[in-house]
This record gives structure tokens, C-alpha cells and sequence, in this order.
């Protein structure tokens, strides 16, 4: 059975909260709740900045970036986004097939991709 | 080059996408893909697979036979149900996907198929032989590398 394990903190970008949520395992049809469920969770707050690292993530299908794409829209509508930090070669080959790298920002580290909040 | 066939019976449960992705990943072992290949290889399955899971017994249970075909020249994939009937519309399956659009619009789903296609082949949807419905993927094998001289 897949595993998928999210890690939550909050860091900060100039004085503003900046929630960052360590991906690991496979996020795919079976387990694209839960991550869910955390998104929309932070969708609740004002202006939901959000960072997800995704170094542990082993696998990512359609229906966890079905997952992203809602998620971003949802906090862009409420001036926050969704930006992904550390995205393993395999994953980023598969959301270039759909063009996700003309929509998300997408950080090499997390340090860079929790700071880009500060330039907002 | 040895010709490997497996297949594999599951129910209609999400759960049990892990284990086909471990079986494909098996089976490509012994193909010529590369690394990059086998891993988009891995996910155009599991995307059939989830779509048949989630769609195919509408809510019910029901069996997925699974079977996985590779020879010197392509990997076949064959995913039968006996659920309800499904063929995709030909603008479904010549469909461009606009993510900023998708986006735009908060929409969830409709990334798999596009998926699929981007990546295999083949696909082809046959229906009413011993299966209510029969999704055939197919994906050519490279030829592969000759060995240096000498060894």
C-alpha cells in the first residue's frame, strides 16, 4: 500500500507565516486525500502561503496534481500561492509534461522558495 | 532479449495502485527504456489503472485483470473490467491541455488521459470480447545497445 506522510511547520518571509509542508512517499489516487484535507485546511486562513518540499516525494500522478492545481487557484483567489521546493528530477519530468512549470514557482531550495514570500 | 509476460488480479480499490506500479516496474527491468522512460512508463499506467478504478463499477466492486506483455520490439499493457462501458470521446482523446486555464478555472481532474496519451504509443480501447471493456496501452521498445567489441 502507498505510504504518504505530510510534516507541517510555519516558517516566516519578512514577519508573515509561511506554511511549509514536507511531502514524502507516493502521492497518487489512493493517497491524494490527505494532502488535500491539509491544503484546504490552510485554504481557511487569509492570505495561505505555502511551500510544499517535496524532496521525499517518491511519485506524484494526476490525481495529486489535480490536488496543486485546485489548491493553487483557491489560494491565489485568497492573495496567497502554492510553490514547490526541491522537486526530484522524476516528478519534475512528469509535471513538465503538463506544463506546471508555466504556472508554479518552483524553488531549487527551500530556504529560497520560503523566502520568495518576501519579495510579495 | 527474453519475452516477459505477467498479470495480475485486483479489485477495484485505489490501495492497490502501489502494487501495479511495483509490477511495472518489474516487468521494465528487463526492457530497453530508459530510466527517464520506465518512470513516465509507470505513471501512464497507474493513471489508466486509477481511471478504470474509480469509473469502471460506478461506486460497486468488481475485478481488474491486469496483463503486461514485453517482447524485443514493445511493452503491451492490457487493463479488463467488466464494468460499465467506456470510450472516451474523440475530443477527449486529441484534447490539449492548458494548465493556466485549468488553473484559472479550479479544476481538479482531466490530466490523466492527456497523460497517457503523452506518453505511450498507443492506446486503444476495445470492448465486448471476453472483457466489457479492454485498454490496451502500447509502448515501443528502443533497439537495444549493441555490445562493445570484445565483450
Amino acid at each position: 500500500m502507498a505510504e504518504f506522510e505530510i510534516q507541517p511547520s510555519t516558517q516566516s518571509a519578512r514577519g508573515k507565516p509561511v506554511q511549509v509542508l514536507r511531502l514524502a512517499g507516493q502521492l497518487d489516487a489512493h493517497t491524494f486525500p490527505v494532502l488535500q484535507r491539509e491544503l484546504e485546511a490552510i485554504a481557511r486562513k487569509d492570505e495561505p502561503r505555502v511551500v510544499l518540499d517535496c524532496e521525499g516525494l517518491e511519485y506524484v500522478s494526476s490525481a495529486g496534481l489535480g490536488v496543486l492545481k485546485k489548491m493553487t487557484r483557491d489560494f491565489r483567489t485568497k492573495q496567497g500561492d502554492l510553490r514547490l521546493a526541491r522537486l526530484p528530477e522524476k516528478i519534475d519530468n512528469v509535471m513538465n509534461l503538463l506544463g506546471f512549470s508555466q504556472v508554479l514557482r518552483v524553488f531549487g531550495g527551500l530556504d529560497e522558495a520560503v523566502a520568495s514570500y518576501a519579495d510579495a | 532479449m527474453t519475452h516477459i509476460r505477467r498479470s495480475l488480479t485486483i479489485s477495484n480499490e485505489t490501495r492497490h495502485l502501489s502494487l501495479v506500479r511495483a509490477v511495472v516496474s518489474e516487468v521494465l527491468d528487463a526492457s530497453t527504456f530508459d530510466g527517464k522512460t520506465r518512470n513516465k512508463i509507470i505513471v501512464a499506467v497507474d493513471e489508466a489503472l486509477a481511471n478504470v478504478v474509480e469509473h469502471a463499477y460506478q461506486g460497486g466492486t468488481g475485478p481488474i485483470e491486469l496483463g503486461f506483455d514485453l517482447d524485443p520490439e514493445k511493452l503491451v499493457v492490457r487493463i479488463r473490467d467488466n464494468g460499465v462501458r467506456f470510450e472516451p470521446s474523440a475530443a477527449r482523446l486529441t484534447a490539449q491541455i492548458d494548465i493556466k486555464e485549468h488553473i484559472r478555472l479550479g479544476l481538479k481532474g482531466g490530466l490523466g488521459l492527456f497523460l497517457m496519451r503523452q506518453i505511450m504509443d498507443e492506446i486503444q480501447y476495445v470492448h465486448d470480447t471476453e472483457f466489457v471493456n479492454e485498454l490496451i496501452l502500447t509502448k515501443k521498445q528502443p533497439p537495444p545497445a549493441e555490445a562493445p567489441a570484445g565483450a
